[in-house]
């Protein structure tokens, strides 16, 4: 059953020199189905981000709908989902348990609800110790993990995630990528990755969506047919290396975005 | 630790120096002086004692200082509010910033003639002159606060369900803090330099009675005494501002990167 839709969605920017508009998305349209685990890879500055922030209500598009679970995405809280940023967008005001804290208020829980919860995601995140810091006092990577406590938090139907683990090391991020993996599994979650790397696609996702071109479309969608967990052997098995050569393909076919030159045609 | 404490001796013992020099060459050249301008610290520390335990000086430091609070409190309430509304609506920023300029950038003294046209010399008059100079600098930086609110929390804080008086609660108003702050330690320096020039220009209370008094009777001495107090007035006032912001602001000095 599909959860997500993205039905032709459009979006550009108006240039700050206001003179034109830079189209970043073009006629996306892809689905999502429930408990599904989709990622989205992509050249740097192919419009990720901007996909999944309208994805998740923050951001309208230009033309073109999302729904989530049959209901329509408008520019506004849309509670079914959650999302963790790429750049964090921690409150520097609130402590590390405050900043989980947060989804949860607006939902309306009491506070000791919202305190054993918390300490439920910052267990599970591995920030024990470290409640009571501001984000300055943490380091990127805990950071990082702070705003996948705090997305995990309310527990949504569909989670959104913009290089969830790109701010941590390898070896961290290898357990986390295990940990998150197994929330999403255990739970049922329906959750989109954006992610430049191609091995965490794999090791993810049941589909990975392969977004380029300027203005972005989705190019290719390759299903990864293999057995979770995918543990070392898994990764390195034929389809799974066929899979990793065909990924590296259409991401090398769809060049970086390049800054427009002024006066270009 | 050590490093720090041993630089704060230094620091301590440095400004006691420069006191032990000060104090003598300040009794010297008080002795040289006419007493009718000029009084030696001995003198003044002798008067300041008197009039402290004839209570003159308590009850006009009280009045001084419940004019200041007060001033400052009513500029808080309408500095605070109407900051927030600048800074939320743009034609409201629009429609009031240009005078709150102008008010800022007149010269306190020159609206003394004013106030005394408009309300003769009266608490009214006093409370006009304070609130012109207090307000300005509490709602532009109030102002400058919201505005300054980062577009990325406010999305986040809609992403994660707040919308509406609810965001700002949570999101706009706590990302100003600082900034009102800022405004509020300005502010209270403002309210005093109003108080004073209203107490001293305008209607004669408070320790500007006490300085406007001592002159006319070329008491030197205690007119130097009540200069004092408003000086550790001011000092204290700045000193308690710093010591709330390092309380409850320290998140925005690691996060700016200013310490
Ligand atoms: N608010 C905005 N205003 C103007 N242009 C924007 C805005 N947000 C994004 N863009 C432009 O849209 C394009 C896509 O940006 P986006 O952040 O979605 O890329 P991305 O694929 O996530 O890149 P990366 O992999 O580096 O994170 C970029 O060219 C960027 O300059
Ligand atoms: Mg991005």
């Amino acid at each position: 059953m599909e959860k997500v839709k993205v039905e032709h969605v459009s979006k550009s920017f108006t240039r700050s020199d206001g003179k034109g508009k830079t189209a970043v998305l073009e006629d996306v349209t892809f689905t999502v189905d429930d408990g599904e685990i989709a990622s989205i890879i992509g050249p740097t500055g192919c419009g990720k981000s901007t996909l999944l922030r309208i994805m998740a209500g923050i951001a309208p598009p230009d033309s073109g709908r999302i729904t989530v679970g049959g209901k329509e995405v408008v520019s506004s809280a849309n509670p079914a989902s959650a999302i963790v940023f790429q750049a964090f967008n921690l409150f520097p005001w609130r402590t590390a348990q405050k900043n989980i804290e947060f989804g949860l208020e607006a939902k309306g829980l009491p506070p000791a609800e919202r305190e054993k919860a918390a300490q439920h995601f910052i267990d599970l995140v591995g920030l024990k110790g470290y409640e009571k810091y501001h984000p300055h006092e943490l380091s990127g990577g805990m950071q990082q993990r702070v705003g996948l406590a705090r997305a995990l938090a309310i527990e949504p139907e569909v989670i959104l995630l913009d290089e969830p683990f790109s701010s941590v090391d390898m070896l961290t991020r290898e357990s986390l990528q295990h940990e998150v993996l197994q929330i999403l599994k255990k739970t049922k979650k329906t959750a989109v990755f954006v992610t430049h790397n191609i091995d965490e696609a794999i090791f993810l996702s049941h589909r990975i969506l392969s977004l380029g071109g300027k203005p972005a479309t989705i190019k290719e969608v390759f299903d990864v047919d293999l057995p979770y967990p995918r543990d070392d052997g898994v990764m390195v098995s034929q389809k799974a290396l066929t899979l990793k050569s065909d990924l590296k393909r259409a991401l090398l076919s769809s060049p970086q975005a390049q800054p427009e030159e002024a006066g270009a045609a | 630790m050590s490093m720090s404490l041993s630089v704060l001796k230094n620091k301590w013992l440095v400004r006691g120096y420069v006191l032990a020099v000060l104090l003598p060459v300040w009794q010297i050249l008080g002795q040289s002086v006419n007493p009718i301008i000029f009084a030696t610290p001995g003198q003044v520390v002798r008067t300041f004692a008197s009039l402290w335990s004839d209570g003159t000086l308590p009850s006009e430091t009280l009045i001084t200082l419940e004019t200041v609070f007060a001033g400052f409190l009513i500029s808080c309430a309408i500095g605070i509010p109407l900051g927030l509304i600048m800074g939320r609506i743009r034609l409201a920023e629009y429609a009031i910033d240009p005078y709150v300029n102008f008010i800022y950038a007149t010269p306190l003294v020159a609206i003394i003639p004013l106030a005394l046209i408009w309300f003769g010399p009266s608490n009214t008059a006093t409370y006009f002159i304070i609130t012109l100079h207090t307000v300005p600098p509490i709602l532009i930086n109030t102002m400058i606060g919201v505005k300054n609110t980062e577009r990325t929390l406010v999305e986040t804080g809609r992403a994660f369900g707040f919308g509406g008086w609810k965001l700002w609660q949570k999101v706009v108003l706590p990302s100003s803090l600082p900034f009102v702050m800022a405004g509020l330690r300005i502010g209270i320096g403002a309210a005093l330099i109003g108080t004073m020039v209203a107490e001293i220009f305008l209607f004669n209370t408070g320790l500007g009675y006490v300085l406007v008094n001592e002159t006319a009777q070329f008491n030197s001495a205690a007119v130097i005494a009540g200069v004092l107090i408003i000086m550790t007035m001011g000092v204290v006032f700045a000193e308690s501002a710093k010591l709330v912001d390092r309380r409850f602001l320290s998140w925005a000095r690691g996060a700016s990167g200013i310490s």
